[in-house]
């Protein structure tokens, strides 16, 4: 049957190709066929596969007359290690092996498959109607790649990303949480009018600005200072207007395509929907990542939005941060859905659960998402769990709804450390990379501080200027009058 | 309004007799026609061509890229539509009737109105929000609200209302070419009313306030869906009524108003939309603190009861009616002067 797999199977229906029968094909195991089916062969018999993940069906009967080779596709670098059996990532498959091959395909993996496909002149990969539902599904606990150990996980969903992204996600996670604590101290000292800290979603915020292209846009909440920080815009004018309290938004949005960061829950992701929409209108490659936290996925406009997107297939990341509480209100609250991510297929959109405290897993997972929208194949949604270790503001007092217990747990968890451990196992960081990193941040931070102690000389005859595109002859009379006031 | 209006490229239109109706249905394909990042977009505009067939024909012609149906979700339409902004384009959205706009509001209230401004201008926003507004239709509950007062109150928008087929046609052309977002008011039982002009939108008529009947003893200042009843008042009564078509609500034409309002030294507003913190308290207020000393009387307003918008049996008892207006302008304190 799979044997089949010889000679091009290009034009024929995976059932045919199996020969069984095509009601009892559904969810994965038709993926897998449909990946087969694809133009996955070679020639010589061999199956690429990458991504395996046993969904709730039983494995289906399928008796290989012979043992084909497998080669493993690695991720979207197409490398291949020809001869390694297929990793099935399950304890339940495995049992199933030698006498049995299922290459269980879930969307990323597709995503996968398609590049290859098409980096490999192979005919476009196309998914049949019917093996939506159970596609769209995230995995049941988040997919990590890294563990709160710094160990890898063994038979993770995704490849790891390459060396050089790893170093580069560690640096800027650092730096990330050196701004953060220095934004913190910054209120403290009353130069800020309020910081709402991300100090332990780094991760999170780091792992997804790293991974969108430059021409991508970011639309970030308050709390997303870091990933705007870590997108380019200089940090004074990200502390400096909102939080400082100078202007609403002081950076140019298009200098570094980062939307001004959002205060009202859940309004930004239409903002993004529609930016994406228009790129595909006109024709753009261009990609908008939304970040949204647990609490804003209550809202109607992520509803709204999430629709419009599944619709309109547009692309666009849904890039939920679940750290647990909005505000005060824990999760349990929030929601009865099984997870945040399992909203998704309400809306026929495709998400995953990752670990949001994995660098590797949000860096990943996102630049799937991303390659899926600019493929054409629309919207993802992703959760990535993480934790908020600091209060929600400078304003609040976390002691009131949540025990200490809980922090130290997360505390265990922390994205620096377990990358930290990750890098250095692997040579990858000494004690000397690590102590010129951080005096790179204490210097950043230095500067930043010394930067933030100068007081904007502020005009308020600005007030007047920005309301519209021209000044209204009732504005002007407006401007006049505070102008006379001040004198 | 201080809209720049573009020259029209097509040849002269003619002059017929044509309903806002259609007027606006042209405005629509021809900013469509002109500008290709123009986009309409909303509930059943595209196949249906909008519940009053005001996008009638707009999708045939110009493609499901530039004219289509959304999914029912008012703040998912406004919300994309700021986006698509964003991004170059320029929306045109309809809300399918005034009160179903609500969703929308702090789409509206929270971003349209103040993205320009807090970005200190990096982002603009030219989006046209169509809204079909106002009673006297027989509509029932929801579909008869005059909304205007939410969108003047906020800093940001531009609000517009024609009373005329011709100035539908302009105020929309305008509108679209504007760099500032704009709530289009429709006022819905014009929408069949007729007029014989020219649909045209290179001259500056409609940046601000019309006098549309001279007149001498009394200014009656009024928009939209009371222009009709306005002129029929004006026509009926014995004295010398100036009326004045607002149009653009925000920003507000004081230099015209005011004018007619010192040589007539006497104003009522005649809006349907409630009186208690109505549009027309603004209006007097205004007039008052320009227009003191020339004052022979208070301005008086003709308005809606501060009642929810009744049901259609019942709506006639609701709207400024002719007489109402003749018995405002009665009460004018003609006996001191």
């Amino acid at each position: 049957m799979l044997a089949n797999l010889h000679v091009d199977v290009r034009g024929h229906r995976p059932a045919e190709l199996a020969g069984i029968d095509d009601r009892r094909i559904a969810g994965d195991h038709a993926l897998a066929l449909q990946a087969f089916h694809s133009g996955i062969t070679t020639g010589t018999g061999d199956v690429y596969a990458l991504g395996q993940r046993p969904h709730r069906q039983p494995p289906l009967d399928l008796q290989l007359r012979q043992q084909p080779q497998i080669n493993v596709v690695e991720s979207d670098r197409l490398s291949s290690r020809t001869g390694r059996r297929v990793s099935f990532g399950s304890h339940n498959s495995r049992a199933y092996e030698p006498q049995f091959v299922f290459v269980y395909a879930c969307l990323p993996t597709l995503d996968v498959l398609r590049s290859h496909a098409q980096t490999g002149g192979y005919s476009s990969f196309r998914r049949s109607e019917r093996l939506v539902t159970t596609s769209l599904l995230p995995t049941e606990s988040p997919v990590a790649l890294i563990d709160a150990d710094g160990q890898p996980v063994p038979d993770a969903l995704w490849s790891m990303p390459s060396d050089e992204v790893l170093v580069a996600l560690h640096r800027a996670i650092v730096l990330a949480r050196r701004f953060d604590a220095q934004a913190t101290a910054l209120t403290k000292q009353g130069r800020l009018a309020v910081y709402p800290s991300a100090r332990g979603q780094e991760a999170s915020e780091i792992g997804a600005a790293l991974a969108l292209r430059p021409q991508d846009w970011l639309f970030p909440t308050y709390r997303d200072s870091m990933a705007v920080v870590a997108r380019g815009v200089d940090p004074v004018e990200v502390l400096t207007l909102l939080l400082r309290g100078d202007w609403h938004c002081g950076y140019d949005p298009y200098e570094h395509l980062v939307a001004p960061q959002c205060t009202p829950l859940a309004t930004n992701t239409l903002h993004a929907v529609g930016v994406g929409h228009a790129a595909t209108l006109k024709g753009e490659d261009t990609v908008a990542l939304v970040m949204l936290g647990d609490g804003a996925t209550s809202e109607g406009d992520t509803h709204e939005a999430l629709n419009f997107a599944g619709v309109w297939k547009a692309p666009v990341v849904f890039f939920v941060q679940n750290n647990g509480y909005a505000i005060s209100v824990p999760l349990a609250q929030q929601t009865a859905a099984p997870s945040l991510a399992a909203k998704g297929i309400g809306y026929g959109v495709p998400a995953m659960l990752i670990d949001g405290n994995d660098p590797a897993a949000v860096y990943r997972a996102v630049s799937v998402a991303i390659a899926r929208a600019a493929a054409g194949d629309g919207p993802t949604l992703i959760e990535a769990v993480t934790y908020r270790i600091e209060a929600h503001t400078n304003a609040d007092d976390a002691t009131r709804y949540r025990p200490a217990e809980e922090v130290r747990q997360w505390l265990a968890r922390d994205p620096l450390t377990r990358l930290t451990r990750y890098l250095t196992d692997r040579g990858l960081l000494d004690a000397d990379r690590i102590a010129a990193l951080d005096a790179e941040a204490e210097a950043e931070a230095a500067a930043l501080r010394q930067r933030m102690n100068v007081d904007a000389v502020l005009d308020p005859a600005d007030l007047f200027r920005y309301v519209y595109a021209e000044q209204t002859p009732e504005l002007r009379a407006q401007q006049q009058e505070l102008a006379e006031e001040s004198r | 309004m201080t809209i720049v209006a573009e020259q029209v490229v097509e040849a002269a239109p003619v002059a017929s007799a044509v309903t806002m109706e259609a007027a606006l249905n042209r405005a629509l394909a021809d900013a469509l026609r002109d500008d290709d990042r123009v986009l309409v977009f909303g509930e059943d505009v595209a196949k249906l061509g909008g519940v009053f067939r005001v996008t009638d024909g707009l999708a045939a012609t110009f493609g499901p890229a530039r004219v289509f149906d959304t999914p029912l979700a008012e703040a998912g339409i406004v919300g994309t539509a700021i986006g698509m902004a964003m991004n170059g384009l320029r929306p045109v959205i309809e809300m399918q009737f005034d009160a179903f706009a609500y969703p929308a509001f702090e789409q509206i209230t929270s971003h349209l109105a103040k993205l320009h401004n807090r970005t200190k201008g990096k982002i603009a926003l030219p989006i046209v929000i169509r809204i079909p507004y106002g009673g006297g239709i027989g509509g029932v509950e929801h579909h008869c609200d005059s909304s205007e007062a939410y969108y003047t109150h906020t800093a940001g928008l531009r609000v517009v209302t024609p009373g005329t087929a011709g100035d539908a046609y302009a105020l929309l052309r305008q509108a679209i070419d504007c760099p500032d977002p704009v709530i289009f008011l429709e006022p819905k039982r014009r929408y069949w009313s007729k007029e014989a002009v020219t649909l045209d939108h290179t001259g500056s008529t409609v940046d601000g306030a019309v006098i549309r009947r001279t007149g001498t003893d009394v200014t009656l200042i009024t928009y939209g869906g009371t222009l009709g009843t306005a002129l029929e008042a004006a026509q009926e009564a014995d004295r010398s009524v100036e009326v004045i078509d607002l149009r653009s609500l925000s920003p507000f034409d004081d230099k015209t108003v005011a004018a007619s309002v010192r040589r007539t030294g006497r104003a009522v507003v005649v809006h349907e939309a409630s009186r208690f913190c109505g549009y027309g308290a603004e209006v007097a207020a205004r007039l008052t603190e320009q227009c003191f000393h020339y004052l022979h009387a208070p301005i008086l307003r003709v308005a809606g009861f501060d009642i929810p918008y009744p049901a259609p049996n019942l709506e006639e008892h609701h709207l400024p009616s002719v007489d109402r207006i003749l018995d405002t302008i009665d009460r004018l304190q003609w006996e001191d002067s």
